[in-house]
């Protein structure tokens, strides 16, 4: 579904990193590993039509990322920023608000598969009515979990999304993924994360970014 | 002006009315409070400033040449869009040009039509009423653009992950900045509206004062205020509009990305 050749970036001058070639399929479950600041959150971004490529290519459905209407692309291939924030109204209105961009107008929030969300990350219906401020840095990566999945993505892009949360509700959050991924369609997701076990525990190959650059 | 209704100030009264703050300087230094510099500074400043600007003003008004005026008109415009940069902490390729295009294009446009639609001066050009006109829309126009830019770019690299979130799941560049861009229209518009709402309650407009000094009537003075205060208020909403709206374009590129690596601190 999405492939990429040869991409390459550089910053400054600085080669980031090369030859980068992937290909990304229904049901893959994908770990982009390397050291820090070997480039991950880069390639995410670009692989999100978020940062610049310096050469290669990235295709979806056989179509270059350039040729897409580039929020049409990214309601197939959807990326959630580490450290994803939200700033004003509740929980439940960030969610909301993504489902009246114009692209994503067709989906409609379902009620009962976000209250199934919740009760598999054990959360009250009240978290659904906290305000940004009230929440911890690891309950907004949970409410961006949340709002991503619920918006039927067909590629995700998890960067770093359970660093901030304690170890039982990585487990939950893991779990959840894992359950999107399976409840049907052609989904497939890219995960990266400072802790190699969850990786091995949620991928099932990787893709290795060696360069690091100091 | 050959029967003035107003006392004319000698040199002497205004050596007598710097007295008063000359009074607050000894205190100031009696006390240590350390505030008689900057009342020294500050009252130089003002009197040099002004001093200038009165003999300019003179010249202006004595030549009556259209060309003069409009490049009088110009070099004030040009320098409000300068001073509107110069207040905001952050900047962006081609903030200045932005600047200078809106307050432009902004203070030419509502100062023109009320000068020929509205007031119907002739001439046109006349500089007893287009250049304080046009100082008053531009002085206010000044303050709109330099709180919107602010706000603007300061909530653009603050709620950089918010906005990237939603750039991230479909939303496009207008649908992303919308948000950024309401709420910096609404911060350069809060002065303008807040004087307005407290205008005759509790502040007595500058140039209304002037003009009952001046031995205007009353009641002539408040239309004049009046009408002076709807051009400032629609000067100040275009002109932030226009700002904001051409920093939205530099910010947010047309392949639905924050151009944050944009904004950068000021030297």
């Amino acid at each position: 579904m999405l492939t990429a050749r040869n991409l390459a970036r550089t910053i400054d001058g600085k080669l980031i990193w090369n030859d980068i070639d992937l290909q990304v399929m229904a049901g893959d479950r994908i770990a982009l590993r390397g050291p820090s600041g070997s480039g991950k959150t880069l390639l995410m971004r670009s692989l999100a039509g978020l940062d610049d490529i310096d050469g290669g290519e990235i295709r979806y459905m056989n179509t270059p990322l350039w040729d897409w209407h580039i929020p049409q692309y990214r309601k197939h291939v959807r990326y959630i920023p580490q450290n994803a924030d939200f700033i004003s109204g509740s929980v439940y209105d960030s969610i909301k608000l993504f489902f009246s961009f114009k692209v994503n107008r067709d989906l409609t929030l379902d009620e009962s598969r976000l209250n199934r969300f919740l009760e598999i990350l054990q959360l009250r219906d009240s978290f659904l009515r906290k305000t940004a401020d009230h929440l911890s840095g690891g309950e907004k990566q949970l409410v961006a979990l949340i709002r991503s999945l619920l918006l039927e993505p067909d590629v995700l892009l998890l960067d770093e999304p359970t660093s901030n949360l304690d170890a039982e509700m990585v487990g939950r959050a893991e779990n959840l993924v894992t359950l999107w991924l399976n409840s049907g369609g052609r989904r497939c997701f890219i995960w990266t994360s400072h802790d190699n076990r969850q990786l091995d525990r949620m991928t099932k190959r990787s893709i290795e970014l060696t360069h690091s650059v100091h | 002006m050959d029967n003035p209704t107003y006392i004319a100030i000698g040199n002497l009264q205004l050596a007598l009315a710097a007295l008063l703050l000359l009074v607050n300087i000894i205190l100031s230094a009696a006390l240590r409070l350390g505030m008689g510099r900057d009342l020294i500074v500050g009252a130089l400043r003002m009197t040099v400033q002004l001093a200038l600007l009165g003999l300019i003003l003179e010249w202006i008004f004595q030549t009556r040449e259209p060309v003069t005026i409009v490049l009088m008109a110009l070099v004030m415009a040009a320098l409000a869009g300068i001073a509107a940069v110069n207040r905001t902490s952050r900047r962006f390729p081609g903030i200045f040009w932005n600047s200078l295009v809106t307050i432009g294009t902004s203070a030419f446009l509502v100062t023109g039509a009320a000068i020929t639609g509205i007031l119907k001066i002739t001439p046109w050009y006349d500089p007893q009423y287009l250049i304080p006109l046009l100082g008053m829309v531009l002085g206010n126009a000044l303050t709109g653009i330099s709180l919107g830019l602010d706000h603007m770019m300061e909530g653009c690299i603050r709620n950089r992950n918010w906005i990237e979130t939603m750039l991230s799941h479909g939303a496009t560049r207008w649908e992303a900045a919308h948000e950024q861009i309401r709420q910096s229209l609404r911060t350069g518009m809060i002065p303008t509206v807040n004087a307005m709402m407290i205008m005759g309650i509790v502040s007595l407009p500058g140039m209304m004062t002037g003009q009952i000094l001046a031995g205007a009537d009353p009641m002539d003075a408040v239309r004049y205020q009046m009408v002076i205060m709807f051009m400032i208020a629609a000067c100040t909403a275009l002109a932030t509009l226009g700002v904001v709206m051409l920093a939205y374009r530099i910010l947010f590129s047309p392949t639905h990305r924050l151009m944050w690596s944009r904004i950068s601190d000021k030297k």
